[in-house]
C-alpha cells in the first residue's frame, strides 16, 4: 500500500460521516458487481438438448384372427362367419335375388275371350197331353141312326130282350169339345189313343174317325169290334206328320149289336164313352199355348284361344274373371236358358246359369273357378265345354212356334287373371339379362395383387315354381380395379322343378369349385371391381309334355337365383401386398430422432406378415423415402396335418434418423406391407376363427426433448 | 505434540470435505468476526464482544437466509456457444456430471425476535428468542440419470430411482445460555438449553421410487415406497371412493399457529474455549443436539404403490361387433383411472403418528492466531449432519479490529466440493449500536449463477458496556 494510500484510509477513518459512506459503497459495489445476466430466462433457448432413449410397451392384444378379421372388414361384417365346427373363417357374401323373374311374364293370358254358340234352333215342341171325351147314349145312338135302333125305343124302361141292331152308315156325327192347347199344330210325333169304354148292356161293334173340321179332314179311322157290356178297348194312332186343327169331331160308320138273349133293363140313357187322347206330342210349328216345360238341352266346347300360339292348357285356375253371356232368341217362346260350363268348377261344383231369353245379358263370377280344357278326348286342351236347355214358361195365350226358331248365345269371359295353369307351354327361353354387383367385401378391397383361396366355392341357390324342366347356362366374370377379369365359365346345369302345383317352389343348390369352374383364378383377381353376370334358362328342350306330365306354373310364384360366394380362408399366398394410406402431419413427430417399434409376438396365424412405411407428400405426389421392409410377424408352423403351432418371435421395426428426417418432411404415410403363407407362399395357411395373436408393441425412441 | 494434533485435525478436515456435499447454515466468517455477539449462536463459550450487555429487539437484530445445493444454476444453464453464445441453454448433460450420488437443496431462514445478553464477571448470559425454518429436498443421481437417459439402457433391470426427501420444519427457539470462564485465562465452556416450540413440519421417512423395464420391453413397473410425516393445521379431504383429494385449511387460525405449544422440543449447544498460548486459541463447540417431537396436527400418509405398465390392452378394441367391445377411447381413460388408484393415497394409507424432527447439529472445531492486537487468523471446520446429510466446511478467515468501531473480516471456504467462496464480514458501530453484515460466499453476490450456496446474516445489535478490547483476547 502506497504512502498516498495510507493517508487517504487514515483521512477516511477520520471522517465523521465514513461508516455511512462505507456502507454506501459497499452497497454499490455488490448491487454493480452482482452479475443476473446469467439468471435471465427470458435467454433461455428453447433447445434443450435431453435426449432420452425411452422404452416403453404402447400396445398389447390378445385377440382372435375372428376379432382381427372382423376389424379389417367395418361396417360389413355379415360377410365373414365362421365354420361352427372347424372354426374356418369364409367371407361369405351373400346376394340374394341375383336374378329374379316374374312368372307373369313367363306365359301371356287373355284377360278377354268371347264365344257364340251359334244359332241354336229350339226344334219340337212338346205341349201337354190333350184328352177329349164323349159319353153316346142310346138315345144319341137313336137321333143319329136314321132308324137303325128305333125298335128299342119302345123298350125304353123295360127289361126286354135287346134287339139286334145295325147301323152301317152314312157317317153319324157327334162333336167333341174344342181343344184349348193349340190352334194349329204341325206333329212331329205323337200319338192318338182311343179308348171305348161301353156301358151299354150289350156288346157293340163301332168303326169311326176323327175328324179334323178345321183343316175338313179325317184324322184317323178305328175300329172296336165286339165291345162287352162294360168293357174297354184302346186303340193307337201315330200322329207324326199330322196337322191337325183344335175342331175335331167324332164320326161313327157303322154301329152294330147282337142284342140280348135275355132280358136286360133298357135305358135310352145307357151309352158307351169314347175317349181321344193326345199324349207325347211333339209340335214342330203350329199357333199354340205353350206350358211351362223344358226343351231339350244342347252342348257344345268353346275354343279357348291364348296369346301364345303353341300353348296347350289342361287346365287352369283364375283368380278372377266372369262370364257374360247374351242371348238372341228369334222364337216367341219365353223363358230362360240353363246354361252349364261343367268343366269350369268351383269347388268341385259346375258353374251354371240362368239366362233370361229376354236378351238381357248375365254375369257369372268365375273367381277361384278351375277350368279343365282337356275334357274333349279329339283335342285334350284348349277346349271349354258347355251344356244349356231351355226353361220355356206356360204362355198366356196362342202362339206362333217354329222348331226352326233359333236362340244364340255369346259368352264374353271378362278380366281373366289366372292363378296357375297346366298344359304343355311349349319350348320357352328366359333370358337373364346382364348384371352386376360388387362384392364390397372390405378385406379384398385392401389387399393387391395376387392370391389364391385353395377352395372357394360359388352357389347358386335356385327357386323355381314354373313346373318346366328347364337348363340354365350362366357365366360370371369377375374384374378387379385394374380392369383384368376372369371368367367362372361354370357348367350348364338344369333348375329344379316343383313335384306339383301345390309342392310350392323347388329349390336347388348348385355349387361351382375348383373342380367344375375356373372359380380359384376368378377369386384370385381378386374381383375388388364388379362380377357380371348374363345368362339363359331353356324350358322343355327334351322332355315330352303329356297330360300326365304336365307344364305348370302359378302365376304368383317366382323363379329366382340366389347366388352365395363362400371363400374359405385357405389362402395360398405369396408377398400379398395391402397398402393404407393414412394422413399425418409430419412435424408431430419431430422430437423423435429415432423410434423402433418392437413386436413381440405369439403367432398362432399361418402367415408372414412384412412391413414398410413409405413417406409421401400428397401435395408433390412425391415419394419423400421409405423405411425398410422389416418382417413384424413370423407365421405359425403348419405341419402336414394341418396342424398349427403358434410362434413367438420378436421383431423390431426400425426408423433410423434418416428416416425420421423424411418422415418429417411427409404429410402421408404408406403403411405397405406384404403377407405370405408357409413355405414362401408355396403352403395352404388355414386361418382358423379360434387362433390367437398375442401381440405386445413396444416402442423404444430417442426423443430430442 | 500440538503439531501433530494440529496436523491431524487439518487431515481430518480436508477428508471430511471431500467427503462431504456441500451444506451451509451459519455463516463460518461469523464466528471469529471480532466485535460480534453473534459468535455465541456457534459457540455458548465463544464471545467475541465485550460488551456488557447485548440486545436484540425483535425486527432489527437481523436476519439469516442461506440457500445451498450441491449443484449451481450454471450447472443446468448457462450460455450456449456458437449460434446460442447470447442465448441461455439447458445442459443436462452438465448439470447430471454436476451431481453426486446423493444430492441436496436446502433453505434455512433464521429470524431473531429477541436477544439478551449480559456478562457477570466471568459469566454471560444469554436468552434469545428465534424463529427458524430449515427446508430440505435430497434427490439421487440416479433420477437424472434416468430423465437423461431414459430406461432404454436398463431394459431387463429394475432402475433404482432412488430416495427423494422432502423435509421442512418451522419452530421456535427459545435459548438460555450461559458460559463461564472455568480457568482463568485458559478455558471457557459454555452451554445453551433450547426449548423448541414446533410449529410445522414435513418429514419424508421414505419416497423410493423403482422403474423396472422388461428386457423385452413389454412391461413397465413403476413402484413406490412412501412415507411422509406431516404436522400441519389441516385436515385431509377424501372423495367418496375414500381417495385423498387434498388439505382442508380453511380453519387455520394464524394466531394458534404461531402460539401453539403442542410440539415440543429440547436442544442443546455445548462449547469450550481454550486458550492454548497468547496467541492461539482453540475452540470447539456442538450446536443444536436435540429434536422436536410433532404430537400435533399430525397426518402420516404411507403408501406402497405398484403399477405395471403393459401397454394399452386393445385385446376387446379389435372386433367392434364383440359383446365385451371396449372403445379405444375408453381404454386410456380406464388405464388413467387405473394408474391413478394404483398411486392415489387411500383413507386406510392416512394416519396420524407421532414423529420426530432430528434439528440439524453442527459441530465446531477451530483456533485463531493472533498476529497482533488488531489481527488475527483463523482456521475453522464446521461439520453439519442434518440426517442422512453431512457436511463440511472450512474456513480461513483473517479478522481485524479497526479503529474500535469496525471489526472486518475476510475468509475462504471450501464447502464440501466447492472451492471458490470468498466471504467477508463486517461489522460497525454507531454508539450502542452495531450494523454487522456476514457472508461466506460473497462471490455469489457477484455471480449467483456460479454459487453453490449463498448465505447472508445482516441486522443491528445494542451494545452496553463494551470494553475496548475483546473479552476473548
Amino acid at each position: 500500500m502506497s504512502d498516498f494510500n495510507e493517508v487517504i484510509i487514515l483521512k477516511l477513518f477520520q471522517m465523521k460521516r465514513f461508516p455511512f459512506v462505507f456502507w454506501m459503497v459497499l452497497l454499490l459495489f455488490l448491487i454493480n458487481s452482482c452479475n443476473l445476466d446469467s439468471l435471465d430466462m427470458n435467454k433461455l433457448s428453447k433447445e434443450v438438448n435431453l435426449n432420452p432413449a425411452l422404452v416403453a410397451p404402447v400396445v398389447k392384444a390378445n385377440i382372435s384372427v375372428w376379432d382381427l378379421i372382423q376389424s379389417a372388414n367395418t361396417g360389413n361384417e355379415d360377410v365373414l362367419t365362421k365354420d361352427p365346427v372347424t372354426g374356418l373363417i369364409k367371407i361369405v357374401y351373400r346376394q340374394n335375388d341375383l336374378f329374379t323373374y316374374n312368372v307373369r311374364d313367363f306365359l301371356k293370358f287373355p284377360s278377354q275371350q268371347a264365344f257364340s254358340s251359334g244359332d241354336k234352333q229350339l226344334g219340337e215342341i212338346s205341349p201337354a197331353n190333350v184328352s177329349i171325351s164323349k159319353n153316346i147314349t142310346l138315345n144319341d145312338l137313336v137321333n143319329n141312326t136314321n132308324g137303325a135302333l128305333d125298335e128299342i125305343v119302345p123298350l125304353n124302361g123295360t127289361n126286354s130282350n135287346f134287339p139286334a141292331a145295325s147301323y152301317n152308315g152314312p157317317d153319324s156325327q157327334y162333336s167333341l169339345n174344342s181343344i184349348t192347347d193349340f190352334r194349329t199344330i204341325s206333329l212331329s210325333k205323337g200319338t192318338l189313343e182311343i179308348n171305348l169304354d161301353n156301358k151299354l148292356k150289350v156288346p157293340v161293334t163301332i168303326t169311326g174317325s176323327l175328324y179334323d173340321i178345321g183343316f175338313n179332314r179325317k184324322i184317323t179311322n178305328f175300329t172296336f169290334a165286339n165291345i162287352n157290356p162294360d168293357a174297354t178297348s184302346k186303340t193307337s194312332v201315330s200322329l207324326a206328320g199330322v196337322q191337325m186343327s183344335s175342331q175335331i169331331e167324332f164320326r161313327m160308320s157303322t154301329f152294330q149289336t147282337p142284342g140280348s138273349s135275355t132280358p136286360v133293363y133298357i135305358d135310352l140313357a145307357d151309352y158307351f164313352n169314347i175317349s181321344f187322347d193326345l199324349v207325347n206330342l211333339g209340335i214342330s210349328n203350329g199357333n199354340l199355348k205353350v206350358t211351362a216345360q223344358t226343351l231339350e238341352g244342347y252342348s257344345g266346347v268353346f275354343g279357348f284361344t291364348f296369346p301364345e300360339p303353341d300353348l296347350k292348357a289342361f287346365k287352369a285356375v283364375l283368380k278372377k274373371g266372369s262370364l257374360l253371356i247374351k242371348t238372341t232368341n228369334s222364337s216367341k217362346l219365353t223363358g230362360a236358358i240353363n246354361f252349364s260350363l261343367d268343366e269350369i268348377k268351383r269347388n268341385g261344383v259346375p258353374v251354371i246359369a240362368s239366362i233370361p231369353l229376354s236378351g238381357n245379358s248375365t254375369t257369372i263370377d268365375l273367381s277361384g273357378t278351375e277350368i279343365n280344357f282337356s275334357s274333349d278326348q279329339a283335342q285334350p286342351y284348349n277346349q271349354i265345354p258347355y251344356t244349356f236347355s231351355l226353361q220355356v214358361n206356360g204362355s198366356n195365350g196362342y202362339i206362333d212356334y217354329a222348331s226352326t226358331d233359333a236362340i244364340k248365345m255369346d259368352i264374353t269371359l271378362n278380366g281373366l287373371e289366372f292363378k296357375s295353369i297346366h298344359g304343355d307351354f311349349g319350348k320357352r327361353l328366359i333370358e337373364i339379362d346382364p348384371g352386376n354387383f360388387d362384392m364390397n367385401v372390405d378385406l379384398l378391397n385392401k389387399i393387391d395383387g395376387g392370391f389364391k383361396l385353395a377352395n372357394p366355392k360359388l352357389e347358386l341357390i335356385l327357386h323355381n315354381s314354373i313346373g318346366m324342366p328347364g337348363t340354365i347356362n350362366l357365366d360370371f366374370t369377375a374384374s378387379n380395379k385394374d380392369g383384368k377379369t376372369a371368367p367362372l365359365s361354370p357348367p350348364a346345369f338344369d333348375i329344379p322343378v316343383p313335384a306339383n302345383i301345390s309342392a310350392g317352389a323347388a329349390t336347388k343348390s348348385i355349387v361351382f369349385d375348383k373342380s367344375n369352374s375356373n372359380i380359384v383364378n376368378f377369386i384370385a383377381l381378386p374381383p375388388t371391381g364388379q362380377i357380371s353376370y348374363s345368362g339363359k334358362v331353356d324350358f322343355n328342350k327334351t322332355t315330352p309334355v303329356t297330360l300326365l306330365n304336365p307344364n305348370f306354373l302359378d302365376v304368383d310364384a317366382t323363379f329366382g337365383i340366389d347366388m352365395v360366394m363362400e371363400l374359405p380362408m385357405e389362402l395360398q399366398i405369396s408377398n400379398l401386398a395391402f397398402k393404407d394410406t393414412s394422413a399425418i402431419t409430419g412435424s408431430d413427430y419431430e422430437k423423435l430422432e429415432s423410434a423402433d417399434l418392437i413386436v413381440n409376438s405369439t403367432n398362432g396365424i399361418p402367415l408372414d406378415i412384412d412391413m414398410q412405411l413409405f413417406f409421401i407428400d400428397t401435395l408433390q405426389n412425391t415419394q419423400l423415402g421409405s423405411s425398410k421392409k422389416t418382417k413384424i410377424l413370423t407365421a405359425a408352423q403348419v405341419n402336414s396335418s394341418g396342424a398349427i403351432t403358434p410362434v413367438k418371435a420378436t421383431q423390431t421395426f426400425s426408423l433410423d434418423s434418416s428416416e425420421m428426417v423424411n418422415l418429417r418432411k411427409a404429410n402421408g404415410i404408406v403403411f405397405s406391407g406384404t403377407v405370405s403363407s408357409p413355405s414362401g407362399g408355396a403352403g395352404v395357411a388355414t386361418i382358423l376363427s379360434d387362433s390367437k395373436l398375442e401381440l405386445n408393441v413396444v416402442i423404444k425412441a430417442k426423443v430430442n426433448l | 505434540m500440538k503439531n501433530i494434533l494440529t496436523k491431524i485435525g487439518i487431515i481430518s478436515l480436508i477428508v471430511m470435505a471431500i467427503y462431504s456435499t456441500v451444506s451451509a447454515q451459519e455463516s463460518t466468517t461469523l464466528q471469529f468476526m471480532k466485535g460480534m455477539p453473534q459468535s455465541d449462536l456457534q459457540n455458548p463459550a465463544l464471545h467475541n464482544d465485550s460488551s456488557s450487555v447485548v440486545i436484540g429487539l425483535p425486527g432489527m437484530s437481523g436476519v439469516y437466509f442461506d440457500f445451498n445445493s450441491g449443484f449451481a444454476v450454471n450447472d443446468l444453464i448457462h450460455k450456449g456457444t456458437g449460434m446460442l453464445a447470447d442465448s441461455l441453454v439447458l445442459d443436462i448433460e452438465g448439470f447430471h456430471s454436476s451431481l453426486s450420488t446423493t444430492n441436496s437443496i436446502q433453505q434455512n431462514l433464521s429470524f431473531p425476535l429477541f436477544y439478551l445478553g449480559f456478562r457477570s464477571k466471568k459469566s454471560f448470559f444469554s436468552i434469545g428468542v428465534t424463529e427458524k425454518e430449515v427446508a430440505q429436498f435430497t434427490f439421487d443421481k440416479s433420477l437424472v440419470t434416468f430423465l437423461k437417459d431414459g430406461n432404454a439402457e436398463y431394459m431387463g433391470q429394475n432402475f433404482d430411482l432412488g430416495n427423494l426427501k422432502m423435509n421442512a420444519f418451522d419452530y421456535t427457539e427459545m435459548a438460555f445460555g450461559y458460559s463461564n470462564e472455568v480457568i482463568k485465562n485458559k478455558l471457557t465452556v459454555g452451554v445453551k438449553a433450547k426449548a423448541l416450540l414446533g410449529k410445522f413440519a414435513l418429514k419424508t421417512e421414505r419416497m423410493n421410487m423403482k422403474v423396472e423395464t422388461a428386457a423385452d420391453g413389454s412391461s413397465l413397473n413403476l413402484s413406490t415406497d412412501i412415507k411422509i410425516n406431516m404436522s400441519m393445521p389441516a385436515t385431509p379431504e377424501y372423495d367418496q371412493d375414500n381417495n385423498l383429494t387434498g388439505m382442508n385449511t380453511d380453519n387455520l387460525n394464524p394466531k394458534d399457529f404461531v402460539m401453539q405449544t403442542g410440539n415440543m422440543g429440547m436442544a442443546f449447544d455445548l462449547g469450550a474455549v481454550y486458550k492454548l498460548t497468547p496467541k492461539i486459541t482453540l475452540s470447539g463447540s456442538i450446536v443444536d443436539l436435540g429434536k422436536v417431537s410433532f404430537k400435533k396436527d399430525l397426518i402420516s400418509l404411507n403408501k406402497v404403490s405398484n403399477y405395471n405398465w403393459v401397454g394399452i390392452d386393445f385385446s376387446n378394441s379389435i372386433d367392434s361387433t364383440n359383446a365385451n367391445y371396449v372403445d379405444p377411447a375408453d381404454l386410456i381413460k380406464n388405464e388413467t383411472t387405473k394408474m391413478e388408484n394404483a398411486f392415489r393415497p387411500k383413507k386406510s394409507d392416512v394416519g396420524s403418528e407421532v414423529f420426530d424432527v432430528t434439528i440439524p447439529t453442527k459441530i465446531y472445531l477451530g483456533g485463531t492466531y493472533q498476529l497482533n492486537n488488531q489481527f488475527s487468523i483463523g482456521l475453522l471446520d464446521r461439520l453439519y449432519k442434518n440426517g442422512d446429510i453431512s457436511t463440511n466446511t472450512v474456513t480461513l478467515s483473517a479478522n481485524a479490529m479497526l479503529a474500535n468501531f469496525l471489526s472486518l473480516t475476510g475468509s475462504y471456504s471450501m464447502i464440501g466440493k466447492s472451492t471458490n467462496n470468498l466471504g467477508m464480514g463486517l461489522a460497525m458501530r454507531l454508539g450502542l449500536m452495531q450494523m454487522y453484515f456476514v457472508s461466506d460466499n460473497l462471490m455469489a453476490l457477484a455471480d449467483p449463477a456460479k454459487a453453490n450456496y449463498v448465505n447472508v446474516r445482516f441486522g443491528m445489535n445494542l451494545l452496553f458496556g463494551r470494553k475496548h478490547k475483546p473479552v476473548s483476547e
